[in-house]
């Protein structure tokens, strides 16, 4: 319909609705220049002056975007070079290709994604997105039965409080400790996990929070962090991330990667809904060692950079 | 010109201007996705915009902040999927902010924990805004009147108002043909001047 006729479209559906509208003054007249001078005050109206937020919000979207730019490595990068990441673009989806059209060849397709020590990061998605699937679906899979009910289950493992010397001592290497965590947060449990190929510490800082997010279903703010070593010849292990950039970043001069809004954990609302708890992840290799700090806080509460200075100030 | 086509013209823009002005921002918000300035330039024009909308579409300020936060967040986090071409950026970007509104709203239907304050969309305690009495009085009623809107007439009178969309890009977002959405406005404008005038007796 071209802007002519569709004015005119418009026009009668006004006089059509016209018609059908009871009428307000005995004057038309005047109720269409009633009507004109509501559109215009409409239009006219500025709202920001109710918004007690504009200022500041704009300051903290910039700040992010400065942040991300900063910590993203492909940012800010000269001309020439993007052209020369074009062809080295060209030249990798060709490999992958190749990889995935080559069954011997699919299983090393993984390397293909982001490394960091021996963890893939990939965006396939989440264990809690596999379950939420499986349990929806109600359509077992090797790993989930959404028909499972546990019988003889054994009580859930209550994490430990060790200090950092007895943590050093149970998982036979020097566990790092942050010199720095935001206000507020105290250290909760610090457990040593050991699976035969790898030992992972793990450390919990939590706040109280004295008003909860999320439509009160979270009262608490959780700062974990993990270190994990393992055998030489363990096997690389994926981990999927769901459909989530994975920006990389550097962490104390280490490859790393910061994950933002990771689905982690399912659970089901009071209408029987699944929903996900979201967590912000920072992980980096380094002397051997894999580690995460992961956070359930939203970024405008806990900023990456808060988490960056967490892991620049661990010894 | 007849007072038909007077009305009509004050809700429909210029097409020319609108194809111009379009692409103007179609091209901001390329460029904004990796330059700081040009982003906050789209801040800038979209702040008002948006805010103005979720405000008409919730009545009540503190939750039009938080609703307006959460819509430039996962702007900023969506921005590089913007496609130039398929719809105009407003378009994209209020089809953004009609998702995080019907969020909120089917939440706050859903919650029985929201105050009477909030409900009502104001606080003692937060009067608007130093204004003059009479504005505020015409304010008030207009949030007054707008309440009285059905949940899509307030959608397409918040959308006309705030978006600088055209009836046709609104009827593209809303799945409304364009001339029912011409129709819809007239009424609610009608329902609302009704109101106003009854809450002024």
């Amino acid at each position: 319909m071209n802007d002519k006729k569709r004015i005119q479209h418009e026009k009668m559906g006004m006089y059509q609705a016209r018609q059908e509208m009871p009428s307000v003054t005995a004057n038309p007249k005047q109720e269409d220049e009633e009507l004109q001078q509501l559109a215009g005050s409409l239009a006219a109206f500025d709202a920001r002056a109710y918004s007690k937020i504009e200022t500041q919000l704009k300051q903290h979207l910039l700040t992010r975007m400065e942040h991300q730019q900063a910590y993203a490595k492909p940012a800010n990068r000269p001309q020439h070079l993007r052209r020369f990441s074009l062809a080295a673009l060209a030249a990798a989806v060709l490999l992958v290709v190749v990889f995935l059209s080559v069954p011997p060849l699919r299983a090393a397709a993984d390397n293909l994604f982001i490394q960091i020590g021996k963890m893939f990061i990939n965006n396939n998605p989440t264990d809690a997105e596999e379950y939420v699937a499986v349990m929806q679906s109600g359509t077992p899979t090797a790993t989930i039965d959404p028909n499972w009910e546990c019988n003889d289950c054994p009580e859930p493992q209550i994490m430990g409080k060790l200090s950092g010397d007895q943590a050093s001592e149970q998982a036979g290497y020097h566990v790092l400790e942050p010199a720095y965590i935001p206000q507020g947060y105290e250290l909760s449990t610090r457990d040593v996990l050991n699976t035969g190929a790898t030992i992972t510490t793990s450390t919990d800082y939590r706040m109280e929070l004295e008003e909860p997010l999320h439509d009160g279903m979270q009262s608490a703010g959780i700062i974990a962090i993990g270190q994990t070593s393992f055998l030489a010849e363990a096997q690389p292990w994926e981990s999927s991330v769901g459909d989530v950039p994975i920006v990389e970043v550097t962490v104390r001069r280490n490859p790393g990667a910061w994950l933002e809004q990771v689905p982690v954990y399912p659970f089901q609302d009071a209408e029987g809904n699944w929903q996900y708890a979201y967590w912000n992840q920072l992980v980096w290799s380094e002397d051997g060692f894999n580690f995460m700090i992961q956070t359930n806080m939203p970024v405008d509460l806990l900023p990456m950079e808060e988490i960056m200075k967490i892991a620049e100030s661990m010894k | 010109m007849s007072t038909d086509l007077r009305i009509n013209r004050a809700l429909t823009m210029e097409t020319s201007q609108e194809a111009i002005q379009d692409q103007g921002e179609d091209n901001l918000a390329i460029t904004a996705v990796s330059d700081v300035q040009a982003f906050s330039r789209l801040y800038d024009v979209y702040f008002p915009r948006l805010f103005k909308y979720i405000l008409f579409r919730v009545y009540d300020e503190h939750l039009a902040d938080d609703l307006v936060s959460d819509v430039f967040e996962r702007l900023l986090n969506q921005l590089p999927r913007f496609i130039p071409g398929k719809a105009p950026f407003s378009a994209w970007v209020f089809g953004i902010a009609r998702h995080v509104v019907a969020d909120a709203l089917r939440r706050r239907s859903r919650q029985r924990w929201l105050s009477l304050e909030s409900l009502s969309g104001h606080s003692e305690t937060e009067s608007p805004v130093e204004k003059g009495l009479e504005e505020h009085d015409q304010v008030e009623r207009l949030r007054g009147a707008l309440r009285t809107l059905t949940s899509r007439e307030n959608d397409l009178v918040s959308l006309k108002f705030s978006s600088g969309l055209t009836n046709r890009q609104i009827a593209a977002l809303t799945g409304l043909r364009e001339n029912n959405v011409g129709i819809i406005l007239f009424r609610a404008l009608t329902k609302l001047r009704h109101e106003m005038t009854r809450q002024e007796e």
